[in-house]
């Protein structure tokens, strides 16, 4: 018992120095993104947005991909460390999908002309991070640690199921949100100086996120939450 | 004083926004932490 708290200690330490190095690299994306990067011809000084936006989304659709294959894993092996790498994985992408979630329309508004539009990309984004909020408010009221992990671990699925979704919905819908200019199957559609911010940005959000996991599962250790989950 | 490009506005809302997200749930991470360590 006190080595799994020894160790849960030192996750959070870990965690915690991931975690500053990120916000570090955060404050050094933006200095990138405002003084070492040319500003965009047809957007203008807005397309700037783009460094916080995407590389938010790449990361919040990334994480949540993981909670879902966390999830399967979860339910087949029964192991609560699982569940609780999982919740500690949804807060994160929460938590990412919430800047998406607010850069997006102070994006659209200069861009588009309107903060909001009921097109598909957007749409299944809002889902997508109303199902995680659902995810974590089913989690919190739960009190059964095995039920908890069983219950939550079939809603993480179903949004796993959404995220290919979100994705594609560029190509499977009229949108009037941009086509991806780096995932996509030809060669990255962005001069060199942008795309070089944009993959420090995801390379920064990663190891910020990263550390958001580390701390959140090493305390959920801690806490000892879901520590019978594997009970069933 | 240097006149701000044209949507500036909207650029520092983005980029205080996500850091201050950022930081807050870094801060509550910390503080709920500390409280095992």
């Amino acid at each position: 018992m006190s080595t799994d708290i020894t160790a849960s200690r030192t996750l959070v330490r870990r965690g915690r120095m991931l975690a500053l190095a990120g916000l570090a690299g955060i404050a050094g994306v933006y200095v990138l993104a405002f003084w070492f990067t040319p500003v965009e011809r047809t957007q203008g000084f807005a397309q700037k947005i783009f460094y916080v936006h995407v590389p938010a989304a790449w990361t919040a659709l990334v994480v949540f991909t993981i909670v879902g294959v966390v999830s399967m894993l979860y339910l087949w092996l029964r192991d609560p460390r699982l569940d609780r790498f999982a919740e500690a994985c949804a807060e994160s992408g929460v938590v990412f999908s919430a800047i998406m979630l607010t850069s997006g329309p102070l994006w659209g508004k200069p861009v588009w002309g309107a903060w909001w539009q009921w097109d598909a990309r957007l749409t299944l984004t809002l889902f997508l991070f109303f199902l995680y909020v659902g995810y974590l408010a089913l989690r919190s009221a739960l009190h059964d640690p095995a039920e908890r992990a069983r219950f939550s671990a079939v809603v993480a699925i179903l949004g796993l199921v959404l995220v290919p979704f979100v994705h594609l919905s560029v190509y499977l819908f009229r949108t009037i949100h941009p086509m991806p200019v780096v995932l996509k199957p030809s060669a990255p559609s962005l001069p060199d100086e942008m795309l070089r911010t944009l993959l420090v940005g995801i390379v920064v959000n990663t190891v910020l996120c990263a550390g958001f996991v580390l701390m959140r599962y090493g305390i959920a250790g801690l806490e000892g939450s879901g520590e019978e989950a594997g009970d069933v | 004083m240097s006149e701000l490009p044209a949507n500036a506005g909207y650029v520092i809302a983005a980029y205080a926004i996500a850091a201050g997200i950022f930081v807050t749930y870094y801060l509550r991470l910390r503080a709920r932490a500390r409280r095992h360590m």
